[in-house]
């Protein structure tokens, strides 16, 4: 049995024991979903080198709205350079949301995606029908496994607004948002986005003090079969979605921001306990 | 009279085109495009094979062309597509986005009319022939109009096209063709097209709803195919 596979098992192992330990635990959700990542940086005899982890994770609902997340980024196709062999962990996080009158709240602690750790805070006030304001903030430091595991100070401020406008009649929603990013970089971004039965595609439009402009789509596929397999109050499925962003200047660092729950994504947000618009999930 | 306009009427607004894909992921003919548009939340993935003398002259070999397209409106298409060709051992990609709008869509009495661009923007703006940006740049407005008959449904489709580039001024000017697509068969459609060069043949057919193939005889010489995969987003 080779070094990866055994970190392989043995992360899943801790994953599946992490949910279990939840002694509180509602319901817990173990998943499993795949990154996929891509870049051509060389002229070679490839249209793109890969790389792809198979992502495990479990999801614990403590009550309360209380969460507990883990997942792990086991690599299975790797064309990237050593580096990337190992097994790392993914988004860690345990958080809670708090049901406002005037939206909610979901505040977030742990090791968050883009190899950040730290603590995060968001907002999500729905304003009407067709209007929301969603706001984030995060103090945060890098982290990464190379030889051994590494953290650097936690002292990193991000923060960035969001206005949402949904048209209901073409089932579309407008983001325009400003901030500051986890390279310490400042911009805005106008997105556009169609809302489809099981996919959401968006445009985007950027720019960041650091980064220049850009542009791109992001694409958010809802995997089917979320009910998956019930086993007391475990349920095994698929990841809920899988979500690709294609950026022209393929620039990684402009706007970049973290992910604070392993599925995370432009669709259905941040939030469990509040949507917008309430009929996207 | 009022019943034979009636008769007419009906049968151009009901005539069934049959859904086809350009390298671009766009609808279209086969070099050329069209104003028929895919219906909103329609998405594609394409694969196509392009003899080097339907690209322009700098590509100088072959090129497979992939594209993922969709339509986020009835009347809008936006697609992205990349030029793969394999020289020596090693891959080069072109990359571009294309767009289609239609401010007049196809009535009893009026055609469809479309605006649209092919590889309207670059990270770096030139004109210089020998340069890869902005290779298949162009704009353009088309014209589309289907007839129903006995034995099925005939579209004729004109545009105006002009290419940023001079190399590519061959494929400039006013272009266009003729469709058939049989009433046994409505997703199989024939064209016949001038696309400001010569004259290019070609047939494409859809199976099971989702797949469609595509095959040209570019300049009536070369030999051109695709293969699309179409779903609902």
């Amino acid at each position: 049995m080779n070094g990866t596979l055994k970190k392989a098992i043995l992360s899943l192992i801790v994953i599946i024991s992490a949910g279990s330990h939840c002694v509180s635990a509602q319901n817990v959700d173990v998943f499993v979903g795949a990154d996929l990542n891509y870049r051509r940086l060389f002229f070679n005899d490839q249209l793109y080198d890969l790389l792809i982890y198979v992502n495990p994770g479990v999801k614990a609902d403590l009550g309360g709205n209380w969460q507990i997340a883990a997942q792990a980024l086991i690599p299975v196709v790797n064309q990237y350079g050593d580096f990337y062999n190992r097994v790392r962990p993914g988004v860690c996080t345990v958080s809670k949301e708090i049901l406002l009158q005037s939206g909610a709240l979901k505040f977030s602690a742990g090791l968050f995606s883009a190899g950040r750790y730290g603590i995060d805070a968001r907002w999500l006030y729905p304003v009407n029908e067709w209007f929301a304001v969603e706001s984030q903030l995060g103090f945060t430091g890098y982290h990464t496994l190379e030889q051994k595991w590494r953290f650097s100070r936690m002292d990193r401020l991000t923060g960035n607004v969001r206005a949402r406008f949904f048209i209901k009649k073409a089932s579309s929603e407008i983001r325009i948002s400003a901030g500051r990013y986890i390279y310490e970089d400042y911009g805005g971004q106008a997105e556009f986005y169609s809302h489809f039965n099981n996919t959401s595609v968006g445009l985007f439009a950027q720019y960041s003090n650091k980064a220049g402009c850009s542009a791109g789509a992001k694409i958010v596929f809802m995997i089917p079969f979320q009910k998956g397999l019930k086993a007391g109050k475990f349920t095994f499925r698929p990841a809920s979605n899988f979500r690709l962003t294609y950026d022209v200047m393929a620039d990684n660092h402009g706007l970049k921001n973290y992910s604070i729950d392993p599925e995370e994504n432009e669709r259905t947000g941040s939030f469990r306990t509040l949507t917008f618009p309430g009929s996207i999930k | 009279m009022k019943k034979l306009l009636l008769v007419i009427s009906i049968l151009t607004v009901a005539a069934v085109q049959a859904q086809a894909q350009q390298y671009t992921g766009l609808e279209g003919l086969l070099h050329c495009p069209s104003a028929d548009m895919y219906a909103k939340g329609s998405g594609r993935i394409s694969l196509a094979s392009l003899n080097e003398n339907s690209v322009p002259k700098h590509y100088a070999t072959d090129i497979t062309a992939y594209s993922l397209a969709y339509n986020p409106f009835d009347w809008a298409e936006i697609s992205f597509t990349g030029f793969v060709r394999k020289i020596g051992g090693i891959v080069y990609q072109d990359r571009m986005a294309s767009v289609k709008f239609r401010p007049l869509k196809e009535g009893g009495w009026w055609p469809s009319i479309v605006l649209g661009s092919n590889d309207p923007l670059s990270t770096v703006s030139t004109t210089a022939d020998t340069d890869g940006n902005n290779s298949m740049c162009n704009f353009y407005i088309a014209i589309s109009k289907h007839f129903a008959v006995s034995a099925g449904s005939i579209g004729v489709h004109t545009s105006y096209r002009k290419f940023r580039k001079n190399a590519n001024a061959i494929w400039n000017g006013v272009v266009g063709g003729l469709t058939f697509s049989p009433v046994f068969y409505p997703d199989a459609r024939i064209t016949a097209e001038y696309d400001g060069a010569g004259i290019n043949i070609g047939a494409d057919v859809k199976f099971f709803n989702h797949i469609s193939l595509q095959a040209i005889c570019y300049g009536m010489r070369y030999f051109n195919c695709g293969l699309c995969f179409e779903f609902n987003l």
